[in-house]
């Protein structure tokens, strides 16, 4: 009984420490060191209608994004009304606060966004692992200890998905719908470990 | 040469600021008495609006637009349509919100603030608004406009509005502008279009 036991314990002690990669993926040899995300990377500003859902709640608005140089953007939320509930200038190392409302004052929730604006902005990754897939080529990068896979359409030789994952799980993946090279016209970024889920759509006045 | 530059400075700053003229206090007694009696003869409004966003870092600013009705003693409803559909409602002290079909309701009466803000948007829309305790008002016209600036008092309101503006249409008692101006002096600008008064509103109207 007592060998059964910790057979178990083993079974379920290597299942948790199996190292996580997306399905499906055969791993190949690196050709470029670094991967780019084209999107963002024009002058003009982009602005998104904005849902965000956050344990239940709701919140929309509008989020405007603006590249300042290769490695900075100015991004901003308002609310449907127009007042401006977070102002940020998001640089390479740092997250420069210009104007945040009281309530969203919260440490975690301006690091959460923080981490989700880099994902979709930061333009420049350098690459650790590259795979290929029926239909794909996704890149691997690491930042501190986390894996970003990026999944590039063969077919449209473009970028549609983004997963963030920790050594063993998948923790927030970002879906994205190209308009083209440098504009998404829609993207969901929905997180796994924690109930947020922010979804980005073209602000079009019909 | 270095004079000179600062005399066009100063003579472009003065023209500038000599648009808006401050009212004289008989200016202003008139003001208030006529807007106070024409908004007393106002029942209904309903109107259309467009809505300006603007942030110092954008070249343009955000449009919006929708709808807006309002009907005597303090029943409002924003609907903006394009490009999404928001609702917000305000009627007997509560708020109802109808986010693209996700509804909510806030109990303006338990919330100081939403009081606050629900009292300026009625009082904004009516131009009932010149014996507010908690804004210092002041008053100033241009040739197409009388305009009233109200600042707020109390911190908990002055940590989201800097500035109100009120645009009147000469002869007329309901704005037809409003600016919002933030701390960060980013503002809203709401422009009213094709206004009617006192066309028949039906109450089923203020819901979510």
């Amino acid at each position: 009984m007592m060998r059964f036991f910790l057979i178990s314990l083993l079974f379920v002690g290597f299942s948790a420490c199996k190292t996580y990669y997306p399905a499906g993926v055969i791993r190949t040899e690196i050709s470029d060191s670094t991967y780019q995300n084209t999107y963002f990377s024009g002058d003009s500003a982009y602005l998104y209608k904005t849902q965000v859902d956050v344990y239940g709640n709701q919140l929309s608005g509008v989020l405007v994004i603006k590249k300042i140089d290769d490695n900075t953007h100015r991004v901003a939320l308002t609310s449907a009304f127009g007042n401006t509930l977070l102002d940020v200038i998001i640089a390479e190392n740092e997250m420069k606060v210009k104007y945040v409302m009281d309530d969203l004052n919260r440490k975690f929730l301006l690091k959460t966004l923080e981490a989700d604006f880099r994902m979709i902005l930061t333009q420049h990754h350098l690459i650790q692992e590259k795979f290929v897939t029926g239909q794909d080529t996704v890149y691997k990068s690491k930042i501190k200890k986390e894996f970003y896979y990026f999944f590039n359409s063969n077919k449209t030789n473009q970028l549609y998905q983004i997963s963030l994952a920790s050594k063993s799980k998948e923790k927030v993946k970002v879906n994205i719908t190209p308009k083209s090279r440098t504009f998404a016209e829609n993207i969901v970024i929905q997180h796994y470990n924690i109930k947020l889920r922010i979804e980005l759509s073209e602000y079009r006045i019909e | 040469m270095k004079n000179i530059g600062l005399l066009i400075l100063l003579l472009l700053t003065q023209s500038l600021f000599a648009q808006d003229k401050k009212m004289t206090a008989s200016e202003i007694s008139h003001f208030k008495t006529t807007t106070e009696k024409g908004t007393k003869s106002i029942k209904t409004i309903k109107t259309d609006f467009i809505q300006y966003k603007h942030l110092d870092f954008l070249e343009k600013d955000i449009e919006s637009n929708g709808k807006m009705i309002f009907k005597t003693p303090s029943s409002l409803n924003w609907k903006y349509i394009n490009p999404y559909q928001y609702s917000i409602t305000f009627k007997n002290n509560k708020i109802y919100i109808n986010d693209q079909g996700n509804k909510s309701t806030v109990n303006a009466g338990n919330n100081k603030m939403f009081e606050r803000i629900n009292k300026l948007i009625v009082g904004t829309v009516s131009g009932n608004m010149f014996d507010d305790k908690e804004f210092v008002i002041e008053y100033y016209k241009n040739k197409d406009y009388n305009i009233a600036k109200l600042t707020p008092k109390e911190s908990a309101l002055k940590k989201y509005i800097k500035h109100v503006y009120l645009y009147f249409p000469p002869n007329e008692s309901v704005v037809s502008k409003v600016k919002l101006i933030e701390p960060s002096d980013d503002y809203t600008l709401i422009i009213f279009k094709n206004k009617v008064v006192n066309v028949p509103i039906d109450d089923a109207l203020f819901s979510n």
